[in-house]
């Protein structure tokens, strides 16, 4: 047999991985291409995301890169990041078979999807978790043999014909028994042909049950099973990936995740994360935030209209590695849970972060939740989680979003009196609250401490010229001065184009940090109280 | 079919096309649907749907928003030459922004036909309830069939917009 030089280094790695506290530590690293088709990409893709799953259980392994388009955007400034900060030394593999060669030992078999059942390939990934095995389709076998891996189970034919709630229903008596009752994994997201599971190995990691359920009313069968699985996890705990675009709501799954009170955490698609949570923080990492007020400071305003900017739906998938970061003050709220998910990544940010970026809590508490269908006897032990976070990642501002009764578009995003009051309550030590996603109406101040809903939301594809219009009517519509303008900008928007709406403006506006812009509006609230009134419109996200 | 009958028919098509123009127009009765590149962005929604439907001197107008799973709709009816107070439950001009419809959550719309039918105008007076009280505001639209019937334009222009919002739809 002749060694390449590939193989050598290879060889000599995985020699070299028991001295990894001595010289630097070793890991491996693929990058991805862009193809994510069951039929072009997925069935590859899926047995190296469920080996990383496999291999990290021993320590973090195995990392990804993923592509330029990929929702969360930041694997290579992580990569980066581990490198410099954690002393990562990464050795390149090829492809798939040369990352099965290397590390496919670490596996204790495979499990085979069906191909004719995409539903078979998420029941495949629960199956990997339990059993530490690969996930391969037919076609991928001769593939996982010749490492001499063997068949743990064959899915091949088992779900033929059968809806996803006679799938599911089969899954839940083969393996609920002894899946994770802290995590569950919603393989959600895109539907049909596309899967992208990139948390797939996290669930595979802590041996979590994977589906991508229903919580539309629609689908009564798939929503019974819904409500059955979240009632058995333990309180409190973590519903970890997304809602299927092809069957439900964002605010479907969500209200009803939040009304069994636990705690919803995106993506299907996050990247890495059985390698990211065993990354804690470097011995010399301090949590700072770039406040600019001090919390019982008073800031008095002028007769302006003031502008604050915030990016929320996660820092990850937004604009952080986009130009223009640092140019103007941005708020950005922080997945807080990501202390223990994801330790490193909040390093990353933090260290990364310039004067202007500022951090705030979210999303309404520990995790990505609705306080309106949270029963309030659940809602002050996850609050006080929520504050202990908080503190931890040195955040003054909880960011609050509901969309249990509407969206940016129809219905409403709006606190009902009894709501806040737990807020305030809640949150003795905040400097103010935010609410909203799309523009909303819930305003308060008490004890110096204002309440603010968003008066405008930048979407994605709105024109630079429509926007300018639109914050101009805004100013027109909101006369007095001080105004303050809360915006809440849609991750993806670049902080170079922000920049030049708002340039648009002229001197009309001043753009100031949050707190900042919190502590003004405290000392000189223009705005009107106000809650969510019994004659708003309701659009439900039925639960 | 008898020569007499075939001009009786023919008279009758041209007369009642007539009648119908005179009315002031069952031109743009019908569906229309929106052309997204052809106007001011339409963001947050994907598609918009107008139902019109004109039956003598009553104008009825139908309008459905949809994005994704997300559908609502609004619809009233005008008299030609009058005034009618119309209920609103939410307002669609702008979903972006925080401004909302307030006072007694009417619309009292004047609606008038122009350029021999083709021309719908409705002036429209509403309140708007934004995060620093309520602000009176008027919008003036105008639906405008185009010469072959096959488009129609509607312009809005409002008190509190610089910027006048082009909409184009097209016969469905």
């Amino acid at each position: 047999m002749r060694l390449s030089m590939k193989h050598i280094s290879l060889l000599l790695s995985l020699i070299l991985l028991p001295l990894a506290a001595i010289a630097g530590k070793p890991a491996f690293l693929m990058e991805f291409d862009n193809r994510w088709d069951l039929s072009d990409g997925v069935p590859e893709k899926a047995l190296l995301i469920s080996l990383q799953g496999v291999v990290n259980k021993d320590g973090p392994e195995l990392y990804f890169v993923y592509p330029p388009s990929w929702p969360w955007k930041i694997t290579p400034a992580m990569r980066d990041f581990f490198t410099a900060r954690h002393g990562f030394e990464f050795t390149e593999l090829d492809d798939t078979a040369e990352a099965l060669e290397v590390l496919g030992d670490q596996a204790s078999g495979y499990v085979v999807w069906d191909k004719e059942v995409r539903t078979s390939l998420i029941v495949a990934f629960t199956v990997a978790g339990l059993e530490n095995a690969v996930v391969v389709n037919e076609d991928l076998i001769p593939m996982a043999e010749a490492v001499g891996l063997k068949m743990v189970e064959d899915l091949r034919g088992d779900f033929r014909g059968m809806t996803d709630a006679e799938i599911y229903r089969d899954a839940y008596d083969l393996y609920w028994d002894r899946c994770s009752r802290d995590i569950i994994i919603w393989m959600g997201g895109a539907a049909g042909k596309r899967m992208e599971p990139g948390l797939a190995d996290y669930g595979i990691y802590r041996g979590a049950f994977f589906c991508d359920l229903s919580a539309n009313p629609d689908d009564p069968e798939e929503l019974a099973l819904t409500r059955k699985v979240l009632s058995e996890q333990n309180p409190q705990s973590v519903v970890m990936g997304w809602h299927s675009y092809g069957k439900d709501t964002e605010g479907q799954l969500t209200s009803l995740v939040s009304s069994y009170r636990l705690k919803m955490e995106g993506l299907n698609s996050l990247p890495n994360i059985s390698f990211h949570t065993q990354v804690p923080f470097t011995d010399d990492f301090r949590f700072r935030n770039h406040h600019n007020v001090k919390p019982d400071e008073r800031v008095v305003p002028e007769a302006k209209v003031y502008i604050s900017l915030i990016q929320t739906d996660s820092i990850g998938i937004g604009a952080w590695t986009k130009p223009g970061r640092g140019r103007i003050p941005y708020a950005w709220q922080v997945s807080m849970n990501w202390t223990w998910i994801a330790p490193c990544s909040i390093q990353y940010f933090t260290e990364s972060a310039t004067p202007n970026d500022y951090f705030i809590g979210g999303l309404s508490g520990p995790g990505y939740m609705y306080p309106k269908p949270i029963p309030e006897e659940d809602f002050w032990p996850l609050m006080k989680e929520a504050n202990r976070l908080m503190d931890l990642l040195d955040l003054r501002v909880m960011e609050i979003m509901d969309y249990s009764e509407g969206n940016r578009h129809v219905g409403n995003t709006d606190l009902d009196r009894d709501v806040v009051d737990r807020y305030y309550k809640a949150f003795p030590d905040v400097i103010g609250f935010i609410n909203g996603y799309g523009s909303a109406r819930t305003f308060d101040l008490r004890d110096n401490r204002p309440m603010i809903s968003y008066d405008y939301y930048l979407g994605l594809r709105r024109p630079v010229d429509e926007a300018v219009a639109d914050l101009r009517e805004l100013i027109y519509l909101n006369p007095e001065r001080p105004y303050f303008l809360l915006v809440h900008v849609r991750e993806s928007t670049t902080i170079d184009r922000v920049a030049e709406i708002l340039e648009g403006l002229g001197d009309e506006a001043e753009v100031v940090p949050l707190d900042v812009f919190l502590k003004m509006a405290a000392e000189k609230p223009t705005f009107r109280k106000r809650y969510l009134q019994p004659e708003d419109p309701k659009d439900f996200n039925p639960y | 079919m008898p020569a007499i009958s075939r001009f009786l028919s023919c008279a009758l098509l041209v007369l009642l096309s007539a009648l119908s123009l005179k009315a002031g127009s069952g031109d743009l009765s019908g569906s229309w649907a929106i052309d997204r590149e052809a106007g001011t962005a339409i963001d947050p929604w994907s598609r918009i749907l107008l139902e019109i439907r004109v039956d003598g001197k009553n104008i009825h107008i139908g309008r459905t928003f949809s994005t994704g799973r997300r559908t609502t709709s609004q619809e009233y009816t005008l008299q030609a030459g009058k005034t009618v107070e119309v209920p609103v439950q939410w307002w669609p001009g702008n979903r972006h922004i925080g401004a909302y419809i307030g006072g007694d959550r009417k619309e009292r719309i004047h609606s008038e036909w122009a350029d021999d039918g083709r021309t719908l105008l409705l002036d429209s007076h509403y309140i708007l309830s934004t995060s620093q009280g309520e602000t009176p505001v008027r919008s003036h639209f105008e639906y405008r069939l185009s010469r072959d019937g096959s488009t129609l334009t509607v312009i809005e222009l409002r008190s509190s917009r610089n910027k006048p919002v082009v909409h184009v739809f097209r016969r469905g």
